[in-house]
């Protein structure tokens, strides 16, 4: 009981001075509206780093009172806390903030292979398809995950699952330049958002009889809106 | 006689548990502080086992002192 007074004030006090460290780092062109207290993943960053903080404390604490007077009820129940509860604690707002920052383009630019894709998307010559939807804001957010990711939770699972072996193959360099998609591109990612927009039912951009072929992917989007990216030859100089 | 009990030597087993969590919550840190493919693998495959590993060193060290009657 005693322990658990003095962990929740401190953990609230490290967890409060982390996320307005984090908020203050932000560089946002919007202003935030009035009372902000910072995104739910920001809260899980910072109590991640706070329940990181104070079990690096409680350990060494429990080490430095291990070697002054050997095992004791209370270094016991230190060492608890420090090594059966806290580290839960931090994995989980570790996957959390992990699973949350991943999506973002940042995220997936970090590998030296990806540069050229990022670079495009923000060149404001470029018009390739995935240039033209990032710099008109077509999609809010986390735009490679967006279109790189098929809908519902197996759709997410499954593009989690494709992008730790992305990882595994950036890290041991298991890969040949260049770079291809791994599997045919689904339209149903461009029809999640396209299929019900005026624009994509005007008879006269998609005729009626040119639907079912698209609908089955034996047409592909990109055939006539591409290309998707660079080409391979471009990437170098992009 | 006195009746305190004489507090057992700090054990190997504790030791190493405490500085395989020490060793986990520090390479999870790289993650927590920015997230790149890099830090996420530290944190995937280096990170949880050492924290898994602690876990394990520690459970044995508790069992070994229930078998022996001084964990109270």
């Amino acid at each position: 009981m005693r322990i658990g007074r003095r962990l929740l004030p401190a953990l609230l006090f490290l967890s409060l001075s982390v996320t307005a460290a984090i908020a203050a780092g932000r560089d946002d062109v919007i202003p935030r509206p009035h009372g902000w207290i910072g995104t739910t993943e920001e809260w899980a960053r910072s109590l991640g780093i706070a329940f990181a903080i104070l079990d690096v404390l409680i350990l060494v604490a429990a080490y430095r009172s291990h070697r002054r007077t050997g095992e004791s009820p209370a270094s016991r129940q230190l060492l608890f806390v420090a090594i059966a509860v806290l580290p839960v604690g931090v994995v989980f707002f570790s996957y959390f903030h992990a699973l949350e920052a991943s999506k973002t383009v940042e995220s997936c630019g970090a590998c030296h292979v990806m540069t050229p894709f990022v670079n495009d998307l923000r060149n404001p010559k470029s018009d390739t398809l995935a240039a033209v939807h990032f710099k008109n804001r077509y999609i809010q957010e986390n735009h490679c995950y967006t279109c790189h990711s098929d809908y519902g939770m197996f759709g997410t699972v499954h593009a989690k699952w494709e992008g730790l072996g992305h990882i595994y193959r950036q890290t041991t360099g298991r890969f040949t330049m260049p770079i291809k998609i791994n599997n045919p591109y689904s339209n149903l990612r461009c029809l999640n958002c396209h299929a019900t927009s005026q624009k994509f039912l005007d008879p006269a951009k998609h005729p009626q009889e040119d639907l079912p072929a698209l609908f089955s992917g034996k047409t592909s989007c990109i055939d006539c809106h591409g290309p998707a990216h660079p080409a391979p030859e471009t990437r170098a100089s992009r | 006689m006195s009746d305190t009990p004489v507090p057992a030597p700090a054990s190997r087993l504790v030791r190493f548990s405490i500085g395989a969590a020490l060793l986990g919550i520090g390479t999870c840190m790289p993650l927590l502080i920015r997230e790149t493919p890099y830090t996420f693998v530290l944190f995937m495959f280096i990170a949880q086992p050492l924290l898994a590993v602690a876990f394990l060193l520690f459970t044995v060290k508790v069992f070994q002192d229930l078998r022996r009657g001084r964990l109270f």
